[in-house]
């Protein structure tokens, strides 16, 4: 209801956050207006990255942050049936989280989304990351009005399309997220790091395999979503077509999913 | 899939022109009903005016016909008062037909033997009505004969006088059952 009164202004730029590069872009009447590339990690524990550069080339306007999935941890918690009662569900899903999650959750940011009458998507990122991202903009006088993440930035895209795919692999420099969707919910998403093309291939063949014993569907198409200006999915998407796994990713071809209600 | 709304930054700001227009389209919803509802009470005022009118008029009419029946049990009333009246008169006639005194008359006749004589009779005309009478007898025999007879007809003497030639007396009667 919040969200219908008041909704959230979005970022006049965004920034794009992936393991080995940074991109910009200034959307404007919902097209990208301009994107620039910046390689590096924003940050690192030495030092601070490539977040000088950026800062130079932010202006001085509300300004939005897409983190990849790198940071996150995601979980999907099914109960027999959900209370209305927003205290006692967010009770039930941090019990449930305590029980499999090893760290203190008191250091992270919790939130979690109803999906249905009986499934909770819950999402965790480390809150000293946030502060430092806050900060950073602080310092610069940026008003940072928008932190996103890009897994679920293209889950809401999806949500839109009228046949969203079975999956789908977000590529970027070193990490790649699979999402599984069974009748437009996310069902399971698992994340991991990138070795050669033919081990991407595999390790995306096995999960479409875990998925299809442990989840009742069948995931047979998908779509591709890379962060990187060069890369050739050709290679992958021949060896999963010999799994009857069909990429389809002309919806989405030459558009930017994981950047907020744009394009 | 409803749309997730993930935003983690501490500072967010309200999309000032989608609240405007929200609050827009939430006032004229807000109009809307309200047009809509004034437009239905008025209409059910409307209704309600003209049934109350309705009513009204009905009413107005079940009073007419009330009238009309008080109207009509008053002539009903006097024409059973009139016809009551009439019903009176000729079971009147019918009793004074009943009781005649011509039946008296034949009664006195068939209890007076052959030596005797009335001499004055008074008969009042009506149902039981008694019968005064002055009898002359040559012998004082059938005067009590007479009086045997009459003796169940509450027979009254008034007097009696004996003379040279005859007994005179002078007796009444009721015949309360001129049938019998």
């Amino acid at each position: 209801m919040n969200k219908l009164l008041f909704p959230e202004r979005l970022p006049r730029q965004i920034i794009y956050v992936g393991d080995r590069h940074c991109e910009i872009f200034i959307p404007a009447q919902k097209k990208i207006m301009q994107r620039s590339r910046i390689s590096g990690s924003m940050w690192n524990e030495s030092d601070a990255g490539c977040w000088p550069e950026i800062a130079d080339r932010l202006q001085t306007v509300d300004t939005g942050i897409i983190l990849n999935s790198d940071p996150f941890i995601y979980n999907f918690f099914e109960f027999d049936k959900l209370p209305w009662s927003g205290k006692i569900l967010r009770e039930l899903v941090v019990w449930k989280l305590q029980k499999i999650f090893p760290e203190n959750i008191a250091a992270y940011d919790h939130q979690f989304f109803r999906l249905n009458k009986k499934r909770v998507f819950s999402i965790l990122i480390k809150k000293t990351l946030l502060e430092q991202i806050e900060s950073l903009f602080r310092e610069k006088h940026i008003p940072l009005i928008y932190i996103g993440n890009s897994t679920l930035e293209i889950l809401n895209r999806l949500a839109r399309i009228t046949r969203p795919p079975d999956f789908f692999v977000e590529l970027d420099d070193s990490s790649c997220s699979l999402v599984f969707q069974n009748k437009g919910l996310p069902i399971y998403i698992r994340k991991f790091r990138i070795g050669s093309r033919l081990d991407m291939a595999a390790e995306i063949s096995k999960t479409v395999q875990f998925v299809k014993n442990s989840y009742d569907c069948d995931p047979r198409n998908y779509f591709f979503i890379d962060h990187q200006e060069e890369f050739s999915a050709a290679g992958i998407e021949a060896e999963l077509a010999r799994e009857n796994l069909t990429c389809r990713d002309s919806a989405l071809a030459g558009k930017t999913p994981y950047i907020p209600d744009r394009q | 899939m409803r749309k997730i709304n993930y935003n983690l930054a501490g500072t967010r700001k309200i999309d000032v022109r989608t609240f405007a227009l929200t609050l827009t389209v939430l006032f004229l919803a807000l109009v809307l009903m309200n047009a809509v509802t004034i437009f239905s009470l008025t209409r059910l005022n409307r209704q309600n005016h003209d049934e109350k009118k309705e009513t009204r008029f009905i009413a107005q009419k079940m009073e007419g016909l009330q009238q009309k029946i008080l109207q009509r049990q008053k002539e009903i009333d006097a024409r059973k008062k009139k016809w009551n009246q009439e019903l009176t008169f000729a079971n009147s006639l019918i009793g004074r037909k009943y009781f005649s005194f011509i039946f008296r008359l034949n009664f006195l006749e068939k209890v007076c033997g052959g030596g005797m004589r009335v001499r004055q009779l008074n008969i009042v005309n009506e149902p039981a009505g008694r019968m005064t009478m002055t009898i002359n007898a040559l012998a004082q025999n059938e005067l009590l004969g007479l009086y045997k007879k009459l003796l169940p007809y509450e027979l009254v003497i008034a007097n009696e006088n004996q003379s040279a030639e005859n007994y005179q007396a002078h007796l009444s009667i009721k015949i309360k059952d001129e049938k019998n």
